[in-house]
């Protein structure tokens, strides 16, 4: 698959301050990348010298092809943007926003299809100013797609919902990608990052300090494998052979077990536990998840 | 869809929003209104005003034509245009391919159709209630209302370069312009001689309202008015439109 979006060495100076210390990456057609990042990490610069909002100071861009700085109408008209902050003229009609929107794009998508998709048909003759907050940023990105754009960016776009609506908009998303366009988004959501990206940057100060798939980013995948399970106050929890720390809680002892070797520790800890009739409590194992990897990769000693 | 039926279209969807708000709709269009009824039955109308030989009716005319037109150009694009662009809805129209120049176009021409609706109001009730003749200098009359509402709008547009954000919008534009109105005569006249009349001379608004009360007099000759107050105007459009393309921002100061 051909790179639609590639990025590199790009930079951003403002005055003496650097918001981008050259970084690069590319994303394929169909893709999702995920930019992540604490904030004041250059996420947002990064995205709109990509929508063509900001200037560069140096580097390569190139979005479907063009500059977007230069791209000008022709490069407008293929993509879609949904900005951080939800701004739509509340004294509009729902339906009217969207046909106004249609008349900017030389191939528009018809607006009941878009009601349809963004579940909001049974609003479409209320005044935007009407709307709650997350039936306003459905709009939002409806309004991004009435251009039918091959690359979407959005840039936080489900700060705010309750966990039911990012279910929805993440649903919307990845129909979104079937249909072959590519997303470029900006969370602070590593669930979403997750659920949704084929691959992740981490931006912290200006430069790229970890890309990969979500379930490779920074080790992931070959990182230790924490056990975790409570006993009964006051056994002795030599477990066969097992290193481990534990901690008393207040009815009972917290037992946790670091691990690389996932397999053979689980079969000698149930093992243990069959032979002394242990009913543990609370029993996990997990890997580190991607916020653990996140949080260990952007922490002040690491940046 | 071509250039011109974009702009009609976005001229429409203007017209949408600014009727859908009421009270963009009362304070443009029916302050002038009220202005004109309240100041127009307060007054002697046959008393002649300062030092010319027309009346206080006929003087107040164009006045409130000015303050009309000054509300639907300058002051409701200054404050709407703030608003939309500390809001972000001026960045959005960036992020689509609407060329800005017919964005803009939109917008100018929502102003031009409110100023039209205005002039044409307070020229009725002058008609009707006051006695007022309609204007005797026809071409002149209609050069004057372009000349303005081109510098208006214009001026509406250079003045949100100052406007730091949403909130002091009204209230910086209201300190801007009502004295200007106030400099320039248009709520009540001074003599010719008065040290404001000299400062109200500066702004293109006195030059406007004087040009049009001579439009509409029947004792001016030619084409009715001073070209050099027209003159004095278009300068100030082309001044406040140098400085509007120049400067104008789309988003808001970070």
């Amino acid at each position: 698959m051909e790179d639609v979006i590639s990025v590199s060495q790009l930079r951003k100076n403002y005055g003496d301050f650097t918001a981008l210390g050259g970084i690069s990456f590319s994303v394929k057609k169909g893709e999702v990348l995920a930019l992540l990042g604490p904030n004041g990490a250059g996420k947002t610069t990064t995205v709109e010298i990509l929508e063509g909002f900001r200037a560069k100071s140096s580097g390569e861009v190139s979005i479907l092809g063009m500059d977007p700085q230069c791209g000008g109408r022709k490069f407008k008209n293929r993509i879609g943007i949904v900005l951080q902050e939800c701004s739509i003229d509340p004294f509009l009609k729902v339906h009217e926003v969207l046909d106004q929107r249609a008349t900017f794009y030389h191939d528009a998508i018809a607006s009941a299809e878009l009601l349809a998709l963004t579940g909001l048909e049974d609003k479409q003759y209320e005044k935007v100013k009407k709307l709650s907050g997350g039936q306003q940023r459905r709009l939002d990105l409806a309004l991004a797609l009435v251009g039918n754009p091959e690359i979407i960016f959005l840039d936080e776009p489900t700060t705010g919902f309750d966990p039911s609506a990012r279910h929805e908009s993440w649903q919307i998303i990845r129909k979104l990608c079937s249909q072959g366009r590519t997303v470029l988004l900006t969370t602070h959501y590593m669930d979403e990052a997750q659920s949704l990206a084929d691959n992740v940057v981490i931006i912290a100060k200006g430069e790229i300090v970890a890309s990969g798939t979500p379930e490779t980013l920074g080790g992931r995948d070959s990182a230790a494998t924490i056990i975790t399970f409570s006993v009964p106050l006051g056994l002795d929890i030599q477990v066969a052979g097992i290193e481990c720390t534990s901690e008393d809680r207040d009815s009972s002892k917290l037992v946790t077990i670091e691990t690389l070797d996932t397999v053979e520790t689980l079969y000698k800890l149930s093992s243990w536990m069959l032979e002394n009739k242990i009913q543990p409590g609370n029993l996990e194992v997990s890997q580190p998840t991607l916020e653990d990897i996140y949080l260990k990769i952007t922490s002040e000693d690491n940046v | 869809m071509s250039s011109l039926r974009l702009l009609v279209s976005q001229i429409r969807y203007e017209q949408k929003t600014f009727w859908r708000n009421p009270a963009a709709g009362i304070f443009t269009i029916g302050f002038p209104i009220i202005f004109l009824l309240i100041f127009g039955s307060s007054h002697q109308s046959s008393k002649a005003v300062g030092s010319t030989g027309v009346s206080y009716d006929q003087y107040l005319i164009p006045a409130m034509l000015a303050y009309g037109l000054m509300n639907s150009c300058f002051s409701s694009l200054a404050v709407s245009m703030t608003i939309r662009r500390e809001t972000g809805i001026l960045k959005r129209v960036r992020g689509t391919p609407l060329p800005p120049y017919l964005f803009l176009g939109g917008v100018i021409g929502n102003s031009i159709l409110i100023s039209l609706y205005s002039t044409i109001i307070l020229i009725a009730i002058g008609i009707l209630e006051f006695n007022i003749s309609w204007p005797v200098h026809l071409g002149a009359f209609f050069v004057i209302i372009f000349v303005g509402v081109v510098a208006f709008c214009a001026m509406g547009l250079a003045v949100t370069i100052f406007v730091p954000n949403a909130d002091s919008a009204p209230a910086m534009v209201n300190g801007i312009y009502l004295p200007i109105l106030f400099l320039s005569g248009v709520f009540f006249p001074f003599s010719k001689t008065s040290f404001l009349y000299r400062i109200g001379n500066f702004f293109p608004v006195s030059h406007f309202a004087q040009s049009l009360l001579g439009a509409f007099d029947q004792h001016s000759s030619g084409f009715g008015v001073a070209f050099h107050q027209i003159a004095i105007i278009a300068i100030w459009a082309l001044i406040a439109t140098w400085i509007a393309v120049r400067k104008f921002r789309w988003e808001p100061r970070k």
